[in-house]
């Protein structure tokens, strides 16, 4: 795409800012300077905006799809938004089936042929198929656009094709040229849609495909496959933050002076203690009892909580994990045999931790008071991850209260939005006197936040 | 034009030894204009350090090196006084002098030992300033440079701001270990090295070592690619693949193809620095060579 004039960068700001981007005015006058520097070379252009913009690696993913973004959104808007929309109900027109395949066999392109068979065929008419599949749109935007996205891979088998690509046995350089192609083509499919969306519905559309890209405050259940390896290393690298901050405060422990250290060390300057040594006495560790509920769709929310558990475990003494649905099995012996990725694989493969296959909070407590009060002390912290939806069964608050009583503090992370806490089967109401705080996680922000109650 | 001077600066990277892609030379060309601090991040092994020797040597400025770990401080970083000179120094002037007038002498440069950032900042010619794996040190360390990174200066309680006198070239580097703050990154212009693409990989073996065929560096580059990919506790980086060529060197090994295995594994140990990678790479060894075992015999370049 030819760049003749530079868009507005301010709007590129906005969008980077809403999909999560602290960008603030002196990176954005950074950023004017630098593009003012390289002229008008557009990959320069792009790599200026890229330096000045973003200061992390995790948004690299973000920049790079919001700046093609932002440059077709400007062509789209200077060119006319009917034009441009003329112009992609032609591309898919193209693609109707009428005689227009790939080297003239008459028949329409299709992803399988190109990415499995190995076919050749202009991508722009196997892009035509899935914008095809969206029209007509309606005159009001309903769907969210990453829903839209997904409509116009289905309707290119886009998850058959990537599965038989996988279980393919091809040669490991041809798999990945056709992995990376189908990755490439999969760019070009979201772009190519978001940009009908903004020819349809205007510039608010790239707005909301910005937020859909903050990472940060997308529901766990959310997350795309993509997203859930980068969320788990966010969480991996925030338990790793977490424990060197903790190990910090606890190294700075105790401020007494130690008068042995002052005076040896002040010898060396004629016994004047310009220096003082502090004894620096390490606190003993805290330790901590992690519960996850791992029914349903909770299961996504205990995943991360376990992972963000065993990141943090250099910070205390001892870190036992457990999951349940309506029965406690303790899985920490799977987070100290095998690396944390085999280690959730192992715990979240297999059917456990279930009688009956319906939550019953009560019946957990009961077992946890019951087995497990020995190792509970008043340096523990209790987390305890769940919806609170009890299946209408008994609750047995007082399973929890023996809890509460005897450890420091418990802390009840909820995955549901607050709105919808004592809603239906949920007795979180009967749990909450005995919980220290409770608090909504559904997100990474929200992970970070409840997580700094746990040291 | 700037595209012309971004590659004016990639051949000059590359007269030194340092092969950069256009992007490296762009943002690099846009640190050097703009005075800002270039933080460069990226796995180990990618040539972040020897990025800075490189501006260093294109720059033709001497290389200041801080190299950071956990517990770096003040006196260690920035500057420390010399307290031994400076109670010399009043013993000498014990009952000679008054109190305010020695008090101002013993905070004056005389008596500060300058700690590489200071040192950087007080040059009588620019230098360029290599904070090296600034993630090892602690947010308090992030902290203390902020003012150095921001304004080129440092204040010192004793005698207030210095402002530096050449302002030096930073360049920062991480491994990623931990998160660096938001105020160091908003300070510094952004590059991420990741391994390299297969060609220039190729270029580096070959430039670092001018006696490796082209079909050896292929081989080389082709095997290392592949090893990458498997789920390993350190990842080979440039530096291991150009010690793993030297090595084949030494050994004579001038093409992969037709190699065993049995014969591959012991020279494996420059390319692989843990064990535990070194027993998993072992057993896979026969898949990663391709045709079964028969090594790279016949196999056209990436």
């Amino acid at each position: 795409m030819a760049v003749r004039k530079v868009p507005d960068i301010l709007r590129l700001v906005a969008l980077l800012r809403r999909a999560g981007l602290n960008v603030g005015p002196g990176e954005t006058g950074a950023a004017l300077r630098a593009v003012a520097l390289v002229g008008g070379n557009e990959a320069g252009l792009e790599e200026a905006l890229r330096c000045t913009l973003v200061g992390g690696r995790e948004h690299l993913a973000a920049f790079e799809h919001l700046y093609h973004l932002w440059l077709m959104e400007a062509v789209i808007l200077n060119g006319g938004r009917k034009e441009c929309g003329e112009a992609f109900d032609g591309i898919s027109e193209g693609f109707s089936g009428a005689g227009h395949g790939p080297g003239g066999t008459g028949k329409p392109a299709t992803l399988k042929e190109v990415i499995l068979d190995g076919q050749f065929a202009p991508w722009g008419l196997v892009l035509g198929k899935a914008l095809g599949a969206l029209a007509p749109l309606p005159e009001a935007m309903t769907e969210r656009p990453a829903d839209l996205v997904q409509k116009a891979r289905l309707a290119l088998d886009w998850n058959m094709v990537r599965h038989a690509l996988l279980k393919s046995n091809l040669e490991e350089e041809e798999y990945d040229r056709r992995r990376r192609n189908l990755e490439w083509f999969d760019k070009e499919l979201t772009l190519a849609v978001q940009g009908l969306l903004i020819s349809q519905y205007g510039p608010a559309l790239a707005g909301q495909v910005a937020s859909e890209l903050d990472l940060g405050s997308k529901d766990f259940l959310a997350l795309e496959e993509q997203e859930i390896l980068e969320i788990e290393r966010r969480v991996f690298q925030l338990g790793k933050k977490l424990a060197t901050e903790g190990w910090r405060h606890c190294r700075r422990g105790d401020t007494r002076l130690n008068l042995v250290a002052t005076t040896r060390r002040a010898l060396a300057s004629g016994g004047v203690p310009w220096r003082l040594v502090k004894k620096g006495r390490m606190p003993s560790r805290p330790r901590l009892v992690v519960l996850c509920d791992v029914s349903g769709s909770v299961a996504r929310y205990s995943r991360f909580l376990l992972m963000l558990s065993y990141s943090l475990r250099h910070c205390f003494q001892e870190v036992r994990t457990f999951v349940f649905i309506d029965e406690l099995e303790e899985v920490t012996r799977y987070f100290t045999d095998y690396p944390p990725g085999e280690a959730l694989a192992l715990i979240f493969g297999p059917s456990r931790f279930s009688l009956a296959g319906l939550s019953h909070f009560g019946r957990v407590f009961q077992q946890l008071a019951a087995e497990c009060l020995n190792f509970i002390d008043q340096r523990t912290t209790v987390i305890i991850l769940g919806d609170a939806r009890n299946n209408w069964r008994n609750p047995h608050p007082e399973a929890l209260d023996l809890v509460s009583k005897r450890s420091r503090r418990v802390l009840w992370l909820n995955p549901l939005p607050v709105e919808r806490w004592d809603d239906e089967d949920s007795v979180l109401g009967v749990y909450r006197p005995y919980c220290q705080r409770v608090l909504e996680c559904r997100n990474l922000e929200q992970l970070e936040k409840v997580s700094r109650f746990f040291i | 034009m700037a595209s012309a001077e971004v590659e004016l600066l990639r051949q000059r990277l590359a007269d030194v030894g340092y092969l950069a892609s256009t992007r490296v030379a762009t943002v690099l060309y846009l640190a050097l204009i703009m005075g800002k601090p270039l933080l460069v991040e990226g796995p180990a092994g990618v040539g972040k350090t020897f990025l800075s020797q490189a501006v260093a040597a294109v720059t033709a400025t001497e290389l200041i090196r801080l190299q950071c770990y956990d517990g770096l401080d003040e006196s260690k970083a920035l500057y420390e006084w010399n307290y031994q000179k400076q109670l010399l120094f009043i013993q000498h002037k014990s009952g000679s002098a008054d109190w305010s007038r020695t008090r101002g002498e013993i905070f004056s440069e005389d008596f500060l030992l300058e700690r590489p950032v200071l040192k950087a900042l007080l040059a009588s010619e620019r230098t360029t300033l290599l904070i090296d794996e600034v993630d090892k040190g602690d947010a308090e360390l992030e902290s203390l440079l902020l003012e150095a990174l921001a304004e080129f200066q440092v204040t010192i309680p004793e005698m207030g701001t210095i402002k530096a006198r050449s302002r030096p070239q930073v360049v920062i580097t991480s491994n990623g270990v931990r998160d660096l703050s938001d105020a160091l990154r908003r300070r510094c212009l952004h590059l991420y090295l990741d391994y390299p693409e297969p060609d220039l990989e190729r270029g580096i073996i070959l430039s670092h070592l001018p006696e490796t065929t082209e079909a050896l560096a292929r081989q080389v580059v082709m095997f290392v690619q592949r090893v990458r990919k498997q789920d390993l506790r350190k990842v080979p980086g440039i530096s291991e693949s150009i010690d793993w060529t030297r090595s084949l060197l030494l050994l004579g090994i001038d093409d992969l193809g037709g190699l065993s295995p049995e014969v591959l594994l012991p020279t494996l140990a420059t390319l692989l620095k843990n064990r535990s990678d070194l027993l998993a790479l072992e057993a896979s060894l026969k898949r990663l060579l391709p045709a079964g075992g028969r090594g790279f015999g016949g196999q056209e370049g990436a």
